[in-house]
């Protein structure tokens, strides 16, 4: 019957109307259900979708209902410490205890065993695994809206940066960008073949990236393709791009 | 609004009892009564024991307003063969013009109407309504925030502080 699976059950007071604020002390919006409100949360910029978590007991977990949209900028600006500081993504065990996040291959568990951080971090790598990863674990279920990394990354991070696509396309991310601006050809990153197959992605942003060769199935629903700077990208694969997305609308 | 004689109108009755007589396109506006409508097609009084009157009166008010907006674009198409964009542009201006107007609402009737909004199912309204109330949450911090809506935090300062640790690039001070 409501689109929301809104009972309207509430004892309605007599308002006016164009007064402004509320004339008395009665908290009328926490009564709304938890579907309006992350629905009104999901148009707040992400940040301050957050911040409502500290208002009061009722809103301290509804901002997780919203789809998330996780940007490693956001998380970028305060830290100074680096990804291995984080006990939360590089420690194996507990990525492993969290049923949001992939598992582990046995190899990059081996490494994270024998040297306890990635074997070769670079310090130029962002610390956004991490906090988006929290970020993912601690909110359960949510769907994933976007997700965007970007800064240098080295070699270490292609598995985490990996297991991120990973978890959420599960999720059914509908925006990826991925822009990792580095000069070195060797450093470009190549996404996992299963986010060619995603069905949820409808809008994908990629610099400095390289292609597979083929892949069993590309982007059923994209809408939009960003590429800049894109390595092995064959004429070929190109041609298929286009011929598989049927409601593709832009392509730069 | 040209209302021609054979038009149906159905009578929608408020949790207080009072009767609103509009045209059957407009109370089609809720997807919720066109539901209805079409389960029962001869039904014409359609109690709505979940709005009251004044919330009613102001769903009735955008419904046929947007009602009118769409009838007059569509009259104007058919008159010239093609709707000219420049009007059509002035007349999607207007109409936001009149929802920004309509939403200069106290918090209470917003919530009202996010709550009748969503229970007859009228997505134009729900949308204006949920979007004006984040509009209301935006750019404030937490302590405007509880003070616009009058939200009583419940919160020790140990569970505030727990909660700022958890996602502490949430609360820096944006540069």
């Amino acid at each position: 019957m409501s689109s929301h699976g809104e009972e309207l059950n509430s004892p309605i007071p007599p308002h006016s109307r164009s007064t402004g604020e509320a004339a008395d002390g009665f908290d009328f919006i926490s009564k709304l259900s938890d579907c309006i409100l992350s629905s009104i949360l999901f148009l707040l910029p992400f940040k301050e979708s957050v911040r409502t978590g500290i208002l009061s007991s009722r809103w301290r977990n509804l901002w997780k209902l919203a789809p998330l949209r996780l940007d490693d900028c956001m998380y970028a600006s305060s830290s100074t410490s680096f990804p291995w500081d984080d006990s939360f993504s590089l420690n194996p065990w507990k990525w492993n205890q969290s049923p949001n996040l992939l598992p582990l291959t046995p190899i990059q568990m081996s490494l994270f065993n024998q040297f306890g951080k990635p074997p070769d971090s670079n310090p130029l790598d962002r610390p956004y695994n991490s906090r988006i990863a929290r970020i993912l674990s601690s909110s359960h279920d949510s769907p994933v809206h976007s997700l965007r990394l970007s800064g240098v990354t080295g070699f270490s991070f292609r598995h985490t940066v990996s297991h991120l696509i990973q978890t959420v396309i599960k999720r059914g991310i509908r925006e990826l960008t991925l822009d990792f601006r580095t000069k070195d050809i060797a450093y470009w990153y190549q996404p996992p073949l299963c986010l060619f197959g995603c069905r949820s992605l409808q809008k994908l942003t990629l610099t400095n990236c390289k292609f597979p060769k083929s892949a069993p199935s590309i982007f059923p629903n994209l809408k939009e393709l960003n590429l800049m700077d894109c390595a092995e990208l064959s004429l070929g694969f190109l041609q298929t791009v286009l011929n598989s997305c049927a409601s593709l609308r832009g392509l730069l | 609004m040209a209302r021609s004689s054979t038009e149906n109108m159905i009578t929608l009755m408020s949790s207080d009892g009072e009767e609103f007589m509009v045209t059957e396109k407009v109370a089609r506006e809720c997807t919720t009564i066109r539901n209805m409508l079409e389960d029962d097609c001869v039904i014409t009084n359609i109690p709505l024991p979940n709005v009251t009157s004044d919330i009613l009166s102001m769903v009735i008010e955008y419904c046929m307003e947007h009602v009118a907006a769409a009838e007059k674009a569509a009259a104007e198409t058919a008159e010239k063969g093609s709707s000219s964009a420049p009007a059509a542009a002035k007349a999607n201006k207007d109409l936001e013009e009149w929802d920004k107007a309509f939403m200069n609402v106290d918090v209470y009737t917003l919530c009202d109407l996010i709550l009748a909004a969503n229970y007859l199912n009228v997505s134009g309204l729900l949308d204006l309504t949920i979007q004006t109330a984040a509009n209301l949450i935006k750019g404030k911090s937490p302590e405007q925030i509880r003070k616009t809506f009058h939200i009583q935090n419940d919160l020790s300062l140990e569970e505030e502080e727990k909660i700022r640790s958890q996602t502490p690039w949430a609360f820096e001070k944006s540069e």
